[in-house]
């Protein structure tokens, strides 16, 4: 039995997310603060029962909607005179009115639905029968449904109980707008609070649309799991005490779950308490304090009428004392050639992995298949160093893909977490708005964006090769700039700093070096994930063009403009005239998400950055000469560094950037040092760069 | 032959081998080398599953009756709209004309106004938007515009269920690693197929449990008896536990049948007898027991149930009422008698299970054991309604107290009437009001309402008196000395005892071999109703002209195929005779008519368990006025069988 899906709905920032299950382990990969831990406290509660869910779990948005749908008839109801029974009563009818549901004023509730898929030769589904309910015969799959849910009974109760304190912040009110408002606030807190305090667990079973449903106790919902979550770095001793001696603890746990385990103990008991007796330890502990202990009860119950009874001792020796008494006297130790070491010696990340390795080793003691056996690892690279990651996640996926009767979820942050997986395992969660978390699902983006379509069977090899190197850094990313070269970085780096562009660089930026013969293989990806995007390139058009009109028929070479604008213009060989006019057109190249810059009419038919620069330097057409002099001159005004041709004189600034390739980082230092970059900056990054931190 | 499947076991349990103990050691060994697997076990009566879940606890095991399980099952499904759909598909014509009443029967044009009165119309589409979920209305009728099943059409419609989402049969097989079933002689045929035709070529074992000898309702038609063949027969159980050895060798003489031979346990040889197991023939039956009595006054007497007893009794107007009831006239599944002698908690009839009910009630509140009264209550929620049994204040107790005194004053007065007591109920808002229209929506229930309730109090003490028994408190409890008296009873159900011992003093009878002849003779008359397109029992003479070729035709197949038959031979050989060298239109009711068989065999198989139930004394009672034919060969086979003969009679 293996989980499919979970779509959750109405929690938190999740509005709506469905996590596509890998059979092994998906990975659940995001940023702080774009949900993970939400999901992984909302599989806690629903699989296990753990903890309670609250107020703040409805998304904010739909409390407030529900507030403002709800407050006015509230008000009306404690405004008009009518006693307490009735208006419960009313209240109720309000809210959940019997004759027409589709009026009631609700909450959505926070929902979640799980598809279990089992395989009809293998799987011995005995625990999962009672829960079918699709009648399709071919169909091998469970259908269960969580709510958390109003209960009209709980609604009574608490109206009931919160009557007089809201009677008290009605009778407050006095109608002023501005007066009222902190008092409206405070009811409608109140009133969220009631509603959260009426809701109570559902769960469901259902066929495959999600419609003809019956209701299940939650227990026995909770029963079909055996879901456990795997603390990582939360625990663990602090680095020099062993007192907690975490990992020593497990160690024996595991142990007592071996079925040899048991026989091995067995006698112990009997034993030890033959010793203690033995060594009379239970008459000195009588001796010592129950004697004297005696006469003073004594005493005190002659004032109650002698009915105390004799206070006396007894020692019990059961398995549960003998595997804590083990418990408490192992220790682990490292044994680093010839010294042993205890365990907080080996810094937080080492032990950490060990920890996380028992407390899998332990639970994997426990799978049943009849159950849906499934684990969470929250952020596993707590502790670790980027290589211990790397090489801790490579262990952890390749040791637990065998396994195959239990499934995994692992949340992280780490890119090297995300580097050691298939691209199908990763399931990216980012935060869109402010209170809203989007969960993009690759294993989907694989199937529908690539898999259908034969042609771009390349754009998988692709994947697959560049995945490693940049891909993680993307999915972690609030924003992406795709640029030509190091020149690029280094001025975008630079660019960065100033004051206007202070919004960019308080996000994360992730930055991805590809020409434009590549670049455009990223589209799929960044449209899929939603990220915006600016895709920094050149016009790359023909070189030999040397008059205007040379330039503006000749056609560009870079493939992600064609793509662009044969998608956007119906072009797939656009000439230059006609990319100045689009660009002129819109102001902006965006398609979707991803603005496309590249050299306009501004940058006087530059073809690259540098010419860009320079010719926005000199306020000059690229085409244009200087003579060697003239260039020499500027070059010393400037301290700038480019290679001024011996031989062609006049020259143009594309034959001077023609010279200077071997040294466009000079060029590109000499700028900085210089402190030009602002002067210097090409329109169009310029203009991407406004973009992009818009 | 068709081999045998490894998954499906009949185990024959003749009387008295411990089958309810097997069952239970077998549940409980199970359980404990698979603790994880899921059992089902499906008793005939709810008093068994109680008896049952008694030693069994364990949350892997479902016990309960066919119905309370089938519920349970399907359940989930009631509201799904495909099984809704199933629903109108199969009861849709039903419901079409019971709307159009096109006989203008009273009560259902009563019922139409009812619904009217409550959705404002009544018309199909109306009907099929106001189901939303079906039920299980755990009575006799269903009531098709509510969507609510009876006993009946809880398992047919389970049936189809089962046959068109095989899904569902899948389910089965999935939980349940063993399933058993409890007296299978008494199974619908409908259930064994459900169960059957789930476990073949799954892992899930199936095993049957029961005896033919014992059967005593109708439920079961004959039409497994091909699937049986397929069934593992070898672990039957062959030790009696309850009987002494001489009364063990009886019983194995009766069945007469090589496979179930039973041999005695080792701590019943050593048991002493007051007496070998005897036949006692007398011309006055009445002293004769009297003298019985007083030899040994802890003797159980066994009676037929019958017209005379409920005179004797003082109810013969509650059994005459139920006895011209349609639905327990010949022929039907179920008698009189036998609603009139079962325990309000398996009792099928609507109208006496509230009627026992009530009488069960009063006894505990003479008892003064309220708390159990209000738990009855809430047990039967289909019978009784909210009010009654959902007490929350102090001043509800009162009103339900006072309403209930209302109830038992009535029934413990000379003169009221079960109408009396049913207005009463009414009045009190006692019962629920779904089950109170099932029972007034059947006519038949119309002709009980006069009858004085006190009957009904004479009855259920008469019942009560572990002094007797009836032919269907037969099976089960044991007891030490048994008195079976042998009679006749030409009502449903019918039993003809002279008759078999008349038939067994000529021919040898075998528990196997006279069964199978029942089924395949019934399936003749069967053959040739169809073949004429009506009942025999309707022939007239004018429809007999008409159909004389085919009449004629088959029974000459009959006598041709059971010439060598003893059973034919016996039974009809003479009426066939008669037939064919006068032919009329009477004696082909006779020639063509089952009963004749099915008389003779509740008889054979009545005397089988009745013998059953003694420990160590067993006698057997004639009366000298009802044997028929020769007695010699008749004293002869029970010598043979293993009794002695003894005369007396007083002069």
């Amino acid at each position: 039995m293996k989980i499919k899906t979970i779509q959750i709905s109405g929690f938190r920032k999740i509005l709506k997310a469905t996590i596509h299950v890998e059979d092994d382990i998906t990975v659940i990969a995001g940023a702080n603060n774009s949900g993970k831990t939400s999901i992984v406290e909302l599989f806690n509660y629903i699989f296990n029962a753990n903890g309670r869910l609250c107020c703040d779990d409805f998304p904010v948005f739909e409390s407030q909607r529900w507030c403002r749908a709800v407050f006015p008839h509230f008000k009306d109801q404690f405004t008009s005179g009518i006693d307490k029974e009735e208006m419960i009563a009313n209240i109720l009818g309000i809210m959940m009115p019997l004759e027409n549901p589709e009026s009631a004023i609700l909450l959505h509730p926070i929902e979640v639905k799980i598809q279990v898929d089992y395989d009809p030769d293998n799987d011995d589904i005995r625990n999962f029968a009672d829960y079918i309910m699709e009648l399709d015969p071919d169909n091998s799959s469970f259908y269960f449904i969580y709510r958390f849910e109003l209960d009209k009974d709980l609604l009574r109760k608490s109206l009931d109980s919160e009557y007089e304190k809201l009677r008290n912040r009605f009778d407050k009110l006095i109608g002023d707008a501005d007066k009222d408002a902190e008092g409206i606030r405070i009811i409608e807190e109140m009133l969220i609070l009631l509603y959260t305090s009426s809701c109570k667990d559902a769960t469901y079973f259902s066929d495959k649309t999600y419609s003809n449903i019956v209701s299940m106790e939650p227990a026995s919902f909770r029963a079909l799991f055996n879901y456990h979550n795997i603390m990582a770095g939360r625990t663990l001793d602090d680095g020099n005490s062993d007192r907690a001696r975490i990992l020593s603890k497990s160690m024996i746990d595991i142990a007592s779950q071996e079925d040899n385990w048991k026989t091995l103990i067995q006698s112990l008991p009997d034993k030890i308490k033959q010793s203690i007796e033995e060594e009379q330890i239970q008459q000195e502990v009588r001796k010592a304090s129950v004697e004297t202990l005696g006469q003073t009860i004594e005493q005190i119950s002659k004032t109650n009428g002698g009915q105390a009874g004799h206070i006396t001792i007894d020692m019990v020796v059961t398995d549960e004392a003998v595997q804590s008494l083990l418990k408490s006297i192992t220790s682990a130790k490292y044994q680093v050639d010839d010294f042993f070491l205890r365990e907080s010696s080996q810094g937080l990340g080492y032990s950490n992995l060990i920890f996380i390795h028992l407390q899998l080793e332990k639970y994997r003691k426990t799978i049943d298949p009849l159950l849906v056996n499934f684990f969470v690892i929250e952020e596993p690279e707590a502790h670790m160093h980027p290589q211990m990651q790397n090489i801790f996640s490579q262990y952890l996926f390749a040791y637990y893909s065998k396994e195959a009767a239990m499934q995994g979820f692992v949340t992280t942050h780490s890119h090297e977490v995300v580097r050691n997986i298939r691209i199908s395992q990763l399931r990216v969660l980012r935060q869109v708005q402010p209170f809203e978390c989007c969960l993009y699902d690759l294993h989907k983006f694989i199937d529908e964006s690539i898999k259908p379509k034969q042609e771009l069977k390349d754009l998988v090899e692709f994947y697959d090769g560049f995945y490693t190197i940049n891909f993680p850094d993307i999915i972690f990313a609030d924003k992406v700039i795709l640029y030509e070269g190091d020149t690029e970085r280094m001025l975008i780096k630079n660019v960065l700093l100033s004051d206007r562009f202070e919004a960019l660089r308080n996000q994360y930026i992730s930055f991805v070096q590809v020409g434009g013969a590549y670049a455009i293989k990223y589209k799929p990806i960044l449209n899929y994930l939603n990220i915006k995007s600016l895709i920094i390139t050149d016009l790359d058009f023909d070189t030999d063009s040397e008059t205007e009109i040379d330039v503006l028929q000749s056609l560009s070479t870079n493939a992600t403009i064609n793509a662009f604008a044969n998608e956007a213009l119906k072009k797939p060989t656009p000439t230059v005239q006609e990319l100045y006019s689009w660009k002129n057109d819109v102001k902006y190249v965006v398609m979707k998400n991803i603005c496309l810059a590249f050299q306009g009419t501004n940058d006087h038919y530059a073809r690259t950055l540098e010419e860009a620069m320079l010719a926005k330097q000199y306020n000059m057409s690229v085409l244009d000469t200087k003579t060697k002099e003239e260039w020499t001159g500027l070059r010393e005004r400037d301290k700038l560094t480019f290679v001024i041709p011996q031989k062609v004189d006049p020259c143009s600034i594309r034959t001077i950037v023609q010279h200077t390739s071997k040294s466009k980082t000079d060029f590109m230092y000499s700028v900085i040092l210089s402190k030009l970059v602002d002067v210097m900056l090409p329109d169009y990054i310029e203009e991407g760069l406004i973009w992009l931190a818009d | 032959m068709a081999s045998r499947l490894n998954n499906c076991f009949l185990i024959n349990a003749p009387a008295g081998s411990g089958k309810t103990t097997e069952i239970k050691s077998m549940v409980q060994r199970y359980i404990v080398s698979n603790p994880k697997d899921n059992i089902l076990c499906i008793t005939y009566t709810n008093r068994a599953a109680d008896e049952l879940s008694k030693s069994i606890l364990t949350k892997n095991v479902f016990i309960g009756t066919i119905h309370s399980f089938l519920h349970f099952f399907l359940k989930p499904y009631f509201a799904h709209q495909d099984i809704l759909k199933l629903y109108f598909e199969i009861y849709g014509v039903q419901i079409t004309e019971r709307i159009e009443n096109k006989d203008q029967k009273d009560n259902i044009a009563e019922s139409n106004a009812r619904y009217i009165e409550k959705y404002g119309k009544l018309d199909y589409d109306t009907v099929r938007k106001n189901i939303k979920a079906l039920s299980y209305n755990e009575s006799p009728f269903s009531s098709l515009y509510y969507g609510s099943l009876s006993h009946d059409d809880l398992i047919s419609f389970s049936k189809a269920i089962f046959d068109r989402y095989p899904v569902i049969r899948k389910r089965i097989t999935s939980k349940y690693q063993f399933i058993f079933i409890d007296e299978y002689q008494d199974t619908m045929s409908d259930v064994l197929k459900i169960f059957f035709e789930s476990v073949i070529d799954t892992k899930t074992k199936l095993f049957l449990f029961g005896d033919r000898m014992q059967q005593i309702y109708k439920n079961y038609d004959g039409s497994f008896e091909e699937h049986f063949e397929l069934f593992d027969t070898t672990n039957a159980l062959t030790t009696n536990y309850r009987s002494t050895k001489s009364i063990v060798n009886i019983l194995n003489n009766i069945y007469n049948d090589s496979a179930f031979v039973q041999s005695s346990s080792e701590e019943m040889k050593s048991v002493n007898v007051d007496f070998d197991p005897r036949i006692i023939i007398s011309n006055c039956i009445k002293e004769e027991i009297e003298k019985l009595r007083k030899a040994d006054p802890d003797t159980l007497l066994l009676y037929l149930f019958n017209k005379e007893r409920f005179s004797d009794i003082d109810a013969i107007h509650l059994y005459e009422a139920f006895n011209s009831m349609k639905k327990y006239s010949f022929g039907k599944a179920l008698s009189a008698v036998d609603v009139l002698t079962t325990r309000y908690e398996d009792n099928p009839d609507a109208l006496l299970k509230l009627l026992f009910c009530v009488v069960d009630l009063s006894r505990l509140y003479k008892a003064q054991q309220y708390g159990k009264i209000i738990q009855i209550l809430k047990d039967n929620k289909s019978i009784f309604s909210k009010d009654s049994w959902s007490i929350q204040t102090h001043h509800d107790k009162e009103k339900v107290f006072n309403s209930i005194k209302r109830v038992f004053d009535i029934l413990s007065s000379e003169d009221k009437t079960i109408a009396d007591l049913i207005s009463c109920l009414m009045e009190a808002h006692l019962l629920n009001e779904a089950y109170w229209s099932g029972i007034i929506d059947d006519e038949d229930c119309k002709l009980a309402t006069p009858v004085p309730i006190i009957e009904l109090t004479h009855i259920a003490d008469y019942l009560n008196n572990p002094r007797v028994s009836t032919q269907h408190g037969v099976k089960g409890e044991s007891h030490d000395s048994v008195v079976f008296v042998a009679e006749d009873s030409s009502a449903n159900p019918r039993v003809t005892m002279y008759r078999f011992f008349e038939m067994w003093g000529q021919i040898q009878i075998s528990a196997n071999s006279f069964n199978q002849f029942y089924y395949d003779f019934s399936a003749e008359v069967s053959s040739a109703q169809h073949g004429i397109g009506m009942s025999i029992r309707d022939l007239k003479r004018d429809t007999y002209i008409e159909n004389e070729g085919t009449i004629k035709e088959k029974m000459r197949t009959i006598c041709e195929k059971y010439k060598d038959n003893p059973y034919f031979q016996f039974i009809y050989g003479r009426d066939y005779k008669d037939y064919f060298s006068n032919p009329r239109v009477t004696k082909v009711k006779d020639c063509l008519n089952e009963n004749a068989v099915y008389g003779i065999l509740s008889a054979y198989k009545l005397f089988y368990v009745g013998c059953s139930r003694a420990r160590r004394n067993l006698t057997i009672l004639l009366d000298i006025s009802k044997i028929k034919g020769d007695f010699e060969l008749q004293k002869k086979r029970f010598e043979e069988i293993g009794f002695q003969v003894e005369n007396s009679q007083t002069y």
